[in-house]
Parts: structure tokens; sequence; C-alpha cells
């Protein structure tokens, strides 16, 4: 006998409670408080050795907006690492989820190599990313100047100059691709096989194949995986951290704005208060870009798919 | 019977770590967070105070005491600096009533521009342990295999030494840099000194040894000084140090910093400036090296300008044992506190530091260029005490000076044009602030 969810409740209330109030608990604890403090430290110019903060109102999240130069340059870069990384990646996490995806010997082993890299922690990869593209002795300007790409006298300076460095770090982290690799793989793998026997019966070419079948099939881990990409770039600290020593060096243009917001609070003048505020103001642009692309998925998430 | 013993078990896990944290013994226990390379060095000088007044110090290592202090979770002796003591002072005691009621403690016997730093608006906030000043390092080995070079370059007899004088010019260092540079025709195999270009150690030390100053005397350290023609010459011999043509040219740009030239490294011959928490280092090394003063500029024998700062202690403003964390902070700031850091290459701030060293076993002292530790501590002058300094360095500062040090894209030549518009930036930080 299946009971309503009414009854349900009635009889197992204690269980709801239980395991419920575990997870609302650590909601609380872990997420809720720190949202609602995060917002009280903003109206206040508390710095992190202070015990006894001034309340402040408005002033740190003006003071952003209008006189920070370095905030509005940080939140400038994150949107330009953001977009032209998070597209890279996109392309990058779906064609190799393609090839992964195609019937070939030892596919398993072709599948855990691809994605072994991705459990090396970012301040790792990094720190060899760094040799690698070292002007005078890294191996890429080695091998461009080996297949004569390049002046040797007028080498690609990469993140060494303040024009490039943020360019070089959007191409590094482009190769950041696993998770996402994965989503696109899996939503790949549950795509009938018959559908692309159909279409090639009716003699549809391979490219309306991809643009009929296979896009409409996997829009909705493509939106997923554009929302989570979008969010991870605006996000990104660790890869920032390394290839600008912690604060945005060369001449902060590798300054993405949690670097910002971390040398705000964690050096000195450490300004706590003034740190939180910039959190609120980035939270709400991630909040906008996230529902910008939520409209957005309208036109492309097929969300009415019926395979029988 | 099951229910009641899953209670118990349930209650025990919380219980247990809560009871855990609690002295079971009653006795006083002072709290010290200290960082990671220090586990272990003191126990014995904890274990003394211990036996002399029977309070327990309890260290922890490698906390941040910045989030020590923000979870209310902060020991009761907080470690500070000249640097960051303005940042911290509301988290630490006003120390002067304590020193003015104890007959044994005479802050005189501090190095007076260390206890300057350490005092604010007339109120003493911490006490100075180990320094750090401006030195000229330099590793030996390397000097001795350019011996005969440098003698014909600097013009010295065969019985004079080749390493650097407490009379260097900025000539000297230059010539004795540019000998020591190798280059094999196409690029560099070591280099006659390092170049900061994250730091301000190097570059502010030339700006005020030229007779220049970061901020301007009558502003409040609110309005800078740095395009001054002071700070342009300074700036001029920082550039062309790294940036010269080949025969004037003894440092790495910044093309060259980012492959393996250091001083650290063994390719490196001096570092101007430097820092004295990488003494460790060095003999862990197995550098052979040495200190002088640092060279001052042509015509400016007795420029001053090197750096000093020093690790300071205070006690917490929320500490309930303020008399024997005090007791605790005069042993540690002390002769004997200061002694027993020397063994792990600290320098003590006492004004009687150099005495306290030659009392020491021959052993026990390190085989280094001592005198030259303490004229340079005479001649050094600490940093302005401005809170949003470091940041103003970091983010303005040396973010624009970076673009005069390599070519290539990007990069700049003027050095008039960068100062000036560092100038305007920090200007105008400080007007955001505080207003115009």
């Amino acid at each position: 006998m299946r009971l309503s969810f009414k009854k349900n409740f009635h009889r197992n209330y204690k269980f709801f409670a239980m395991f419920g109030g575990i997870a609302i608990l650590g909601f609380g604890l872990f997420y809720l408080y720190p949202i609602i403090r995060t917002f009280v430290l903003s109206l206040t110019d508390k710095t992190i050795f202070d015990t006894d903060p001034n309340y402040v109102g408005w002033a740190n999240y003006l003071y952003a907006l209008r006189s920070d130069p370095l905030f509005a340059k940080s939140i400038q870069q994150s949107l330009v690492f953001a977009l032209i990384s998070g597209a890279l990646v996109l392309v990058t996490s779906l064609i190799l989820a393609m090839l992964l995806n195609s019937k070939v010997k030892f596919i398993g082993v072709f599948r855990t190599i691809y994605f072994l890299p991705f459990i090396i922690p970012s301040f790792a990869v990094g720190a060899v990313y760094k040799n690698l593209f070292n002007p005078s002795t890294g191996f890429i300007n080695n091998l461009l100047n080996a297949l004569g790409l390049i002046d040797v006298s007028n080498p690609p300076l990469w993140y060494i100059s303040p024009d490039s460095a943020l360019m070089t770090m959007i191409v590094i982290s482009s190769f950041g691709f696993g998770v996402k690799m994965l989503v696109f793989l899996a939503a790949l793998q549950g795509i009938p096989n018959e559908l692309y026997e159909v279409a090639e019966i009716e003699g549809a070419s391979k490219i309306q194949r991809f643009f009929k079948i296979t896009l409409p099939l996997i829009s909705p881990m493509l939106f997923f995986n554009v929302i989570l990409i979008t969010i991870d770039g605006l996000r990104a600290f660790s890869l920032a951290f390394v290839m600008g020593n912690g604060q945005g060096w060369p001449s902060n243009s590798t300054l993405l704005f949690p670097i910002y917001m971390f040398m705000t609070a964690f050096n000195m003048p450490f300004r706590l208060g003034y740190a939180a505020a910039m959190a609120y103001i980035f939270f709400l642009i991630i909040l906008v870009l996230t529902g910008i692309h939520f409209l957005m998925s309208k036109f492309y998430v097929q969300k009415d798919i019926t395979i029988s | 019977m099951k229910r009641r013993l899953l209670l118990v078990g349930l209650v025990s896990l919380i219980a247990v770590p809560l009871f855990a944290s609690c002295d079971p013994s009653g006795d006083k226990l002072l709290k010290i967070a200290l960082d990671i390379e220090d586990e272990g060095r003191y126990d014995e000088l904890f274990d003394i105070f211990t036996e002399e007044t029977g309070i327990e110090i309890s260290a922890t290592y490698g906390q941040d005491i910045g989030k020590l202090i923000g979870t209310k979770d902060e020991p009761d002796i907080i470690k500070t600096s000249t640097v960051v003591v303005t940042s911290m002072k509301p988290s630490l005691l006003d120390l002067t009533s304590l020193i003015a009621a104890d007959s044994q403690m005479n802050t005189d016997d501090y190095i007076d521009s260390l206890m300057d730093a350490l005092t604010i608006d007339g109120k003493v906030y911490a006490l100075p342990t180990s320094l750090n000043t401006s030195l000229l390092y330099y590793n030996k080995a390397l000097f001795d295999q350019s011996a005969s070079q440098l003698r014909d370059a600097l013009g010295l007899s065969i019985s004079d030494s080749v390493y650097p004088q407490a009379d260097w010019t900025y000539a000297d260092y230059q010539t004795a840099g540019v000998v020591l540079s190798n280059y094999d025709g196409t690029s560099y195999t070591s280099f006659g000194a390092e170049a900061q270009l994250n730091w301000w150690g190097e570059w502010l030390v030339y700006v005020q040894q030229m007779g220049g100053t970061f901020y301007q005397p009558d502003s409040n350290n609110r309005i800078s000084a740095i395009n001054s023609p002071e700070a342009i010459a300074a700036t001029e011999f920082f550039r062309n140090k790294s940036m010269g043509p080949l025969g004037t040219k003894f440092a790495p740009d910044a093309i060259e910093s980012a492959s393996s030239y250091s001083f650290l490294g063994g390719n490196v011959a001096m570092i101007f400036g430097g820092h004295m928490g990488d003494w460790f280092s060095y003999d862990a090394l197995g550098l052979d090296w040495d200190i002088q003063v640092l060279p001052k500029p042509v015509g400016r024998p007795s420029a001053r300008g090197g750096e000093i700062s020093a690790d300071a202690f205070g006690i917490s403003v929320r500490s309930n044992q303020v008399s024997e964390a005090f007791s605790f902070l005069k042993m540690w700031t002390g002769p004997e506190g200061a002694t027993k850091m020397y063994e792990f290459g600290k320098v003590g701030a006492l004004k009687n530091m150099q005495e306290l060293i030659e009392q020491l076993p021959s052993n026990q002292q390190k085989a280094i260029n001592i005198d030259a530790l303490f004229t340079a501590i005479d001649e050094a002058v600490t940093l302005p005490n401005e809170k949003d300094f470091s940041k103003v360095m970091r983010e303005i500062v040396m973010a624009e000076l970076y673009k005069l040090m390599y070519t290539g894209r990007g990069s700049e030549t003027d050095v008039a044009v960068v100062l000036n518009r560092i100038k305007v930036q920090v200007d105008q930080y400080y007007a955001s602030l505080y207003g115009s």
C-alpha cells in the first residue's frame, strides 16, 4: 500500500526531523550564518585585529564602486578570464568527451589517462606551467623556436609581461576540462545509438547529426556545464595565486577578483569589512550572470526530451 | 537499553573533546603562537620560565594569528612586528603602565628606532625580539673565483681583500658586480647581484640613501615624494643595474629573474638589502657567505637609508593573565630570549646584543662580519609608520616599477614618466581614503 506524503510524514516525522535536521543544521552553521555574518561585516570598518569595529553603513560598497580602481580592474579581469577560458573549456571538454565516447580499443584506459591530470592540485599545475612558459628556458618557446614560429630575439613573454600574463593564464586554464568532460561524456552515453543509425540511413551528415541529435540531447548538461564553468571562472583562485605570486603579479595583470579580495582581507591593512562588501558586490554580479544564463537557456536547452 | 547506550555514546562524543581541552592540573598556562619553523626551538627556554615561575607555556606553531584573533582564540602572547603593529594595535594591550611599574624593565635597553616604531601615540604596544636590517650579502666562493679580475677592476693590490668593503660606493658595487656577471655570448651564466622586483626592500633603500623619501615630510604620510630628483636618480640606478648595456648590467632583468638566478642558488654573488631571516637557509644550503654594510652613493659616504624592522611580541587585550604574560615577555625579549634566538640565526633587538654575542663560546658565534651588522643597524631607518604603506608599495609602486625592468610588450623606459604616474596614483589613493 502506498501512503500519501502527509500520512507518511505523520508516521515517520521523527526520521524526517533527524535526517533533515542534520542537513538544516549544517546549512545554517556553515552557509547561512557566514552569509549573514559577512553582510554584517560589510557594513563595518572591521580589520582582522579590530575587537570593536565601527558601523559605516554602505561606505564600503560606495568606496568599491566609486573610488577603488583595483576593484574595477579585478572585476573586469575576472569577467574576461571567465568568459574566454569558459568558452575554451566548454569547447575542449565537449570535443574530448566526444572522442572518449568513440568505440575504440582500450577506451577505458584513455578515459583514465585524460582524467588523471585533474586530480593534481592546481597549485602544482600552476608551478609546472610557469616552467613550461618561461620565456627564455621554457619548453613552449623552445618548441616554437624549433618550429621557426617565433623570433628568438623577441620571443613571447607569456606570464612575464603584464600585456600577456592574463591571456597566458587563460590558455593554461583552458586545459581544466576534467569534470566538465565527464559530465558531457555521461550525457553522450545516454543518447541511444539508434538515433544516429536512423539519421545515417536518412542521409544526415556528421555535422547535421551533431547539431540535430547530439547537441539538443545534451543541452541540459551543456547548460549545467555553462553555469559550472562561469562560476568556476569567476571564482578562480589557486592558478591565479600561483601565476601571480599571490598578488596579481606582474603589475596587477593577473589580479582576479578572488585574489584581490583575499589580499584586501589578509594583507596589510587587513580590511575585513571592505573585503566582505566586495564579496557581496561580486555575489550580485555572479547572481546576475547566472540569471542571464537561465534566461538564455530557454533558447538552447531542450527540456522535453522523450526517447522511446 | 540500546537507546541508552546510543545516547551515552553520543554525549561522550561531545563531552570528551570539551573536557580534553581543559587543564586538569589547575596550573597557570600561558599561550603563545609561533612560526612553524620555531617548533621545538624554545622548549628549553619555556622550561626555565616554568621552573622559575610555575607557569606553563603552551606554544602552537604555524597558526595564523589573524585567524586566531578573528575567532577569539588568540594566545596570551601575540606576535607582531614593527611593520604591522599599527594594524594590530586594537588587539594589543597597552604595555606602558606595566613597563613603568616594573623596576627591572627599561625600554632604553632596546634599539631606539625599533621602540619608536612600536610606540604609537606615546603608548608601547609590543617589545622587539629579533631584528632585520638591510645588509650587503656576498658569496665568498664566487668572489674568490674572480679574485684577479676583481683586483684589476677595483685597483686592488695583491694583499687587499677582494670582498666588499665598508667604504664601498655604488661605483665599486657596480664594478665588482659587472666582473662577477658572466656572459657567454648569448646569455648570462651568473650575475653580480640580485634584483628585488617583488619587494621594495632594495629600491626604497636606494631612494633613501640618495636623500629621497617616499612621503613628503610635512604631509602626514599622505602625499608621495616619489618624483623627486633623488628618487629619479635612485630608480635610474636600480633600473640600469638590470637593464643597462653589457659592461654596466650586473643583475637579472624580470625575464632572467624568472629563471634560476638567485643568491640561494649560488649563481648570484651579492644581495643588496636581503633579509636576515634567510641566514638559516644560507647555512643549511652550505653557502660560503658573509655580510658587509651597504654601499653608499658616490659623494654621500654617511648616507643612511637601509631598512630596520623587528619581530615583536605583545599581550592580547583579551588575556586574563596580564602580569604572568608580562613576566614571560620580559624574559622572551630580554637577554635570555635573545641569546637563545641567536642559535637559530636571529639577532636580538637589544642595544648590548653585540656584547651578548661576544660572550658566547666561540663555537656558538657565527663566523661572519658581526661589526658590519651593528654598523648597519646604526645606519638604518624604520619604515614609515603608515598602515597602508605596504599595500601602496605592493599594489601601486612595485607594480609600476616592474614595467621598467624588462624589454618587450608592455614595458617602459622613461623612469620619470613612471615615477610621476606612481605619484599620481599614490596621492589619489590617499585622497580617496582621507580626502584631499
